[in-house]
């Protein structure tokens, strides 16, 4: 009865997307997966702790959008690039020579599974735009690119396409900042590929501020050739319903992987990490530290799973979670996984979850800090590792000011 | 400058301090002894303002202000310093940032400006000399990875930044080898001036021979049951807490 009833609303869901005419290739073969996929609901694992009715039973339009829009410049040398109600505009600033940006009209190959994922399906067969950024071979970028997702339309769909690929040897640094306009009831469904050759060094900083009536689901696919380094740090502070997919497939020897997390919540806010590092190759090193602060009515879900492949020898994998709840309403659901099919490996994982430390709190206030400043100092130092990997300090400064801003307390 | 009437505080439904009084003025130094679970600790927290504590009744007046309703950082801001018996460690919070926040929200609540970068590195450098605290423990976060005794020097260190008109010791001596004792003492002593005073509260008669005391009150059941001049904690080394408790033993 509620099977059939939820694949009613699938489709009436679906019908606000279903607008493009004539779609061909990879996006034929994603629409016609979600014919057969399910909306999801608590009951796949994958989604337990997230609830997406809000987001079923909404009615998202497209709306197109040429021109441009005032943003947050993080880093004033950036390149920016901005994408609007889900469509990307003509870059601003000087482009690097060695950076190739071309606009993505058909899905040559995907790397997110649109087979299994329904957001993946949803986005690959009707995306709104898609940009493609290529780093050519050897070629250093030293100012970073930043690209910023705003919309200026209420409950309307926005699905962007990024593609990005590091030729080897070649680095660079991104920013995606999520920038909130004053609109609600938007359905972000974006998804980013990020294919990393030999020896290609890539940075990704993560700003998710895009208002609190506004829905995020976030799918990130990493491929690693050998001896490449990648590093993701997601800052989510605002989302009705955010959800982080993060899926890093490490397919070469001797790669590097460092994911960092901030989730700072409040209200009823409901923020969701989902990473996954697949260790396909020997020799390599991944380490995970999420830290997320929760108060009021808020809810946030870890899940962070680390596999290990049965030729994945020699395989240094380290996973951290730690949360801090600051109301007795406030909820984690955390779960860090591994799964280790090699027998020559070193890993390590744990979850934690506390309160502020009240001494501590009482020894600040008893030198004459008062109770907010003392817990804005506590909650500061609790995220400070994980901010202190950041090696943009653009980004690094940018964000620990809004850390410190968060909670009203 | 602090004034204590027929104090009773309990925690969690125990009565620790049954009508305590106590008088300290300008200038003086004031030891408090006493054996384990006489309350000394309790008198220490409830007039830092901790809020574990219940105040059943009395009063504690310092330079004429009712304090009671008063939350921590606003008796702090008035001129009171509690070192702590553990000093707890702040991963993540540097000792100077903290320190500076500190004396900034003070300088506020008593109506000043911000204290100039200038004027906060000298004092700094200034203090930490006076308490010979090592260099780099300064700008470390707050007491990680200090020793004890290091963490009691940066007790006093903080309270020399802050300058307090009352600085309540709590069990300083604990855990103190001989010359972090005196270092700890001969920083308590530099900063003693006629303005300010100390309350030392001890276990032992120890401390009391590097912070010479003007009164040795002797602290049982929540209640002060002697006070004398400086002879009596070595009286109390020498024949213990039982001579003085002993007739309350016998009423109760």
């Amino acid at each position: 009865m509620s099977q059939t009833l939820t694949a009613d609303k699938k489709e009436l869901f679906l019908e606000s997307f279903r607008v493009s005419e004539g779609i061909s290739g990879v996006s034929k073969a994603a629409e016609l997966a979600l014919e057969n996929l399910d909306f999801p609901t608590t009951r796949d694992e994958y989604w337990k702790y997230t609830r997406l009715t809000k987001i079923l039973n909404g009615r998202f339009s497209v709306e197109p959008f040429e021109g441009s829009e005032e943003v947050v410049s993080i880093n004033e040398r950036a390149l920016h690039i901005e994408c609007i109600n889900g469509y990307f505009q003509s870059p601003v600033g000087e482009i690097q020579e060695g950076i190739e940006i071309t606009s993505v009209e058909e899905v040559e190959e995907a790397l997110v599974d649109y087979q299994n994922e329904f957001f993946s399906a949803l986005n690959t067969a009707y995306f709104t735009s898609g940009i493609k950024i290529k780093i050519k071979a050897g070629v250093e970028i030293d100012k970073s690119i930043q690209v910023n997702f705003l919309s200026v339309n209420n409950n309307i769909q926005v699905q962007p396409r990024i593609e990005i690929e590091l030729e080897p040897n070649a680095s660079a640094n991104f920013i995606f900042n999520w920038h909130h306009n004053g609109q609600e009831g938007n359905f972000y469904n974006v998804v980013s590929e990020l294919k990393l050759h030999e020896n290609a060094q890539l940075s990704l900083h993560q700003l998710q501020a895009g208002g609190d009536e506004n829905f995020l689901i976030n799918t990130t696919q990493v491929n690693q050739q050998r001896d490449s380094k990648f590093a993701i740090h997601t800052i989510s502070l605002e989302g009705k319903v955010l959800r982080n997919n993060l899926n890093i497939a490490v397919e070469g020897e001797n790669c590097e992987s460092i994911l960092n997390g901030v989730y700072l919540a409040y209200g009823s806010q409901h923020f969701d990490n989902h990473t996954y590092v697949d260790h396909i190759a020997p020799n390599c090193y991944s380490s995970e530290n999420y830290k997320g602060v929760m108060d009021d009515k808020s809810t946030a879900v870890f899940n962070g799973k680390v596999m290990v492949q049965p030729n994945a020898q020699k395989i240094n994998a380290f996973q951290s979670n730690q949360n801090i709840l600051l109301s007795d309403d406030a909820t984690i659901n955390s779960k860090p996984e591994l799964e280790i099919y090699a027998d020559d490996v070193q890993c390590s994982h744990g979850s934690t979850t506390g309160q502020l430390d009240e001494e501590a709190v009482f020894y600040l206030r008893s030198r004459g800090v008062s109770e907010v400043s003392a817990k804005k100092m506590m909650i500061r130092a609790f995220v400070f590792d994980v901010l202190e990997e950041i090696k943009l300090e653009s980004f690094k400064e940018h964000v620990e000011g809004l850390v410190e801003e968060k909670f009203k307390l | 400058m602090l004034s204590i009437r027929n104090l009773k505080a309990s925690i969690e439904g125990k009565n620790i301090l049954n009508g305590l009084d106590l008088e300290v003025k300008a200038g003086e130094v004031h030891a408090i002894m006493g054996p384990n679970g006489s309350g000394k600790s309790t008198l220490a927290s409830v007039i830092a303002g901790r809020s574990e504590y219940e105040i059943e009744g009395g009063e504690i007046t310092f330079n004429g202000k009712d304090i009671m309703e008063l939350e921590p950082e606003e008796r702090a801001a008035e001129g009171m310093f509690l070192a702590f018996q553990y000093p707890i460690e702040i991963p993540g919070v540097s000792n100077i940032n903290f320190l500076k926040t500190a004396i900034n929200e003070i300088r506020d609540y008593k109506g000043l400006g911000k204290m100039s970068a200038k004027e906060f590195l000298g004092r700094v450098k200034e203090k930490k000399e006076m308490v010979e605290l090592k260099e780099n423990l300064a700008n470390r976060s707050v007491n990680v990875g200090f020793s004890g005794g290091e963490k009691k020097r940066n007790e006093i260190f903080q309270m020399a930044m802050l300058e307090p008109k009352l600085a309540i010791l709590d069990e300083t001596d604990s855990g103190l080898d001989i010359d972090a004792l005196r270092i700890v003492a001969n920083g308590v002593n530099r900063l003693k001036t006629k303005d300010n005073a100390t309350i030392v509260i001890t276990h032992y008669q120890r401390l009391l021979d590097y912070i010479v005391p003007d009164f040795v009150h002797v602290l049982y059941k929540g209640k002060i049951v002697k006070t004398g001049g400086k002879d009596l904690a070595l009286e109390l080394e020498e024949k213990g807490y039982d001579w003085l408790t002993k007739p309350e033993k016998e009423t109760a």
